[in-house]
């Protein structure tokens, strides 16, 4: 059967093929490695985001909402040395701390989704990034309603090497248990890809 | 690629090319991806044509790049405006007064110069943060304590230059006060070095203020007259103990004594701490649980509760009127005598009480710093600011940031009175309601700062309306006698403005030396509301 992790490695070679870019070669998109996942302990949906992307083998850390001691003893001392990309569904204060320290080694949130309540049955995915990211947002929210699980697959998948960028938003009828109180944030923070 | 205002595209690409030559290409950014990131992140014209912008930055990493630079800026009439790690939020952060400027960006310029712990003082580049300085103490043992700001990310120099504040005891907290000396990179590339560091191999730069002749220091603080490259600071020898206690009142009238003794105890140097005037009573007190569905009730009783309701519910459940956290820093025996004469002086408020607060004795360890709630009394930095601005039941609609109001008022319960009662007034008659702290704090010695915050929105109209509103405050708090400390760029002409004396001559006095210094009118034209010659009367 087609797992939603194996659509959307399949999903990035094909929307890559698709492009048809000068430099364009077929063969398995490479993925970029993340050194971490980012969760927030506060949300029940951001650790249920964390627990699926550590199942798919991912490094991952839920801590508090203050990401004070995540970066000041764990990121910091790394990027001094190299600029690991990390992931995460947070607060977006929290992402808005970890993009300003990040940009201080060179790196950019290169996909954000905003995840919010529409209404109290449908919830709203208002994603920018790679086509691939946002394919695999829209096919796992078509095949079931764990969308935190449907994150964390588009991140762990992200590719190496981004062409085409796109905005786009999915509004998804959830059950009471996948629904937020707050609004979050999903993003991948990494070294900008320059052509 | 945009280009600076009255500068031609050919002279910008010659400017970039030297620009390039003297940092290296890579530390010149143009593109329009990279130029974005110094957006203000709390700008109050977000999305809006007032929005500053910038055309290009330069990232140099040594003092002879920054006089390059600055020689080819000065050459080619480029507007620079420099900041150090740029993260000055509420305040401007790292976008230029004058848009279209060329960013100087100095996070290169990270490097800890020295950290001396017999003399318990630093030099530091631009770029050095008070977590750069903070890892580095921890990382040597060294006996010494940052007082940092909160949230503490930001440059020692550049809180230091906006004359910022933190919150340990004085003189440490006043961090353009406990500076000492500075290496300055002038408009036109020269290079000068203030107090003892005009000296040559002088031993005592970092620790006497002074030097020889006019002290120059202060031209160089929330102007634009200089580029500071170095700066040292005194730091706050490490002390044996921390002790805290809560002054407890329980009637309105009780304020005037609070603060009366709360004055001599700070200018008798017995309590220098940074603390605030609470009211658990009306607001809640800082980081307290949120308040008993009574007091809800009574405080939105129509018409609003009267005192003797108010004092009579503050007497049943223990409820202080006014409050305030006294700290104390030295070694266990001398903060409890200290804890001690204050209660005694506290004990002529009849009903006065006190509670024991925190007790912590130095050096902790990494688990222990991580442990404690209230970090900044302690030199230790923190992020933890912004989480707590996040959505939640008191909070349902957070900002995307702020930008604050903070008018100067003296340090007596009538002055805070009477800036209540003007701005309440006021806030009814504009139909407005800004963030509040509703009583002041003392981050500066002998005066209070009343600080009111606006919200910074994505919705172009609300930001119009809050910044008209503070406009509309800078001009009120002015006709009251209060001036504001440090503002953001959106409001620095008109805060400069109100400092009128002898028609304006504060600002024409930093106009001729602006003049003087800085000839072509190339550095941070604006900021503090000081232009160059060739903009004045026009600008944004």
């Amino acid at each position: 059967m087609l797992t939603r992790r194996d659509f959307c490695r399949t999903t990035s070679v094909v929307a890559a093929s698709s492009m048809m870019l000068p430099n364009f070669t077929f063969g398995q998109a490479s993925i970029l490695p993340l050194y971490k996942i980012i969760a927030d302990e506060n949300f029940e949906l951001s650790t249920a985001f964390a627990q699926h992307a550590a199942a798919r083998g991912a490094n991952v850390h839920v801590g508090s909402s203050d990401i004070t001691s995540l970066w000041f003893h764990d990121l910091e001392p790394r990027w001094r040395h190299t600029p690991l990309a990390i992931a995460g569904l947070t607060t977006p204060e929290a992402l808005f701390c970890l993009e300003q320290l990040a940009r201080d080694h060179g790196m950019r949130v290169v996909t954000r989704a905003e995840h919010r309540m529409r209404n109290h049955e449908v919830i709203e995915h208002s994603i920018y990034g790679p086509s691939e990211v946002v394919s695999c947002m829209d096919y796992g929210c078509k095949t079931t309603t764990a969308w935190p699980a449907t994150v964390a697959d588009a991140l762990l998948t992200f590719p190496s090497t981004p062409r085409l960028f796109t905005t786009t938003t999915i509004a998804q009828n959830v059950a009471r248990e996948q629904r937020l109180n707050d609004t979050l944030v999903s993003w991948l923070i990494a070294l900008p890809h320059r052509a | 690629m945009r280009v600076p205002p009255n500068v031609t595209t050919k002279v910008f690409n010659e400017a970039l090319r030297s620009f390039e030559a003297a940092v290296g290409k890579s530390w010149v950014f143009t593109s329009e991806e990279d130029t974005a990131l110094y957006k203000d992140a709390y700008s109050p014209f977000f999305g809006e044509p007032e929005e500053r912008w910038v055309s290009a930055a330069v990232a140099p990493a040594t003092v002879d790049e920054v006089r390059q630079v600055m020689r080819i800026a000065n050459q080619h009439r480029i507007p620079i405006y420099p900041i150090s790690t740029g993260r000055n939020l509420g305040y401007g952060g790292s976008a230029p007064v004058y848009s279209g400027s060329v960013v100087l960006d100095l996070k290169r310029m990270n490097r800890i110069l020295e950290v001396n712990e017999t003399n318990a003082t630093c030099l530091v580049e631009p770029g050095v943060s008070y977590f750069d300085l903070y890892r580095y103490i921890r990382e040597h043992k060294l006996k010494v304590w940052i007082d940092c700001p909160d949230p503490g990310w930001g440059s020692l120099i550049g809180n230091a230059l906006d004359r910022g504040n933190g919150y340990t005891m004085a003189p440490y907290r006043d961090h353009f006060g406990s500076h000492c000396g500075m290496e300055v990179v002038l408009a036109d590339g020269d290079l000068v070095r203030t107090g003892m560091g005009a000296l040559p191999g002088a031993k005592t730069w970092q620790q006497f203020k002074y030097g020889f002749g006019p002290y120059l220091d202060g031209l160089f603080s929330q102007s634009n007259l200089g580029v500071v490259t170095k700066m040292g600071f005194w730091l706050m020898p490490q002390p044996d103990a921390f002790r805290s206690g809560t002054v407890c009142v329980y009637k309105y009238a009780d304020l005037f004594k609070l603060v009366d003794i709360l004055a001599y105890l700070e200018a008798a140097k017995i309590m220098t701490a940074m603390t605030r005037v609470e009211s658990p009573l009306l607001y809640g007190a800082f980081k307290a649980p949120p308040p008993a569905p009574e007091l809800i009730e009574l405080r939105a009783k129509p018409g609003g509760p009267t005192v003797a309701e108010l004092e009579a519910y503050a007497q049943q459940t223990d409820t202080p009127y006014w409050s305030v956290i006294l700290r104390f820093y030295g070694s266990a025996k001398l903060t409890a005598a200290q804890w001690e004469y204050a209660q005694e002086k506290f004990s002529a408020i009849p009903g006065a009480k006190f509670r024991d607060g925190d007790f912590y004795e130095f050096p902790l360890s990494d688990a222990a710093a991580e442990a404690i709630m209230d970090k900044a009394p302690l030199g230790i930095p923190s992020l933890e600011a912004f989480s707590m601005g996040g959505r939640s039941p008191v909070n349902p609609s957070p900002s995307q940031g702020h930008i604050w109001f903070s008018p100067i008022i003296p340090m007596s319960a009538e002055a805070i009175h009477e800036c209540d009662r003007v701005f309440r007034a006021a806030f009814k008659e504009w139909g407005v309601n800004p963030l509040g702290l509703p009583l002041p704090q003392l981050y500066h010695e002998r005066t209070f700062f009343q600080i009111y915050g606006f919200p910074i929105t994505r919705d172009p109209e609300i930001n119009r309306k809050n910044r008209e509103t503070f406009q509309r405050m800078i001009k009120l708090a002015a006709d009251h006698g209060w001036g504001e400390y440090r503002t953001a760029p959106a409001f620095m002409d008109s805060i400069m403005d109100v400092y009128s004396f002898n028609d304006h001559a504060l600002r024409r006095t930093c106009e001729r030396v602006k003049d003087a210094l800085d000839p072509n009118g190339i550095l941070s034209a604006g900021r503090y509301g000081i232009w160059p010659k060739h903009l004045r009367k026009n600008t944004q």
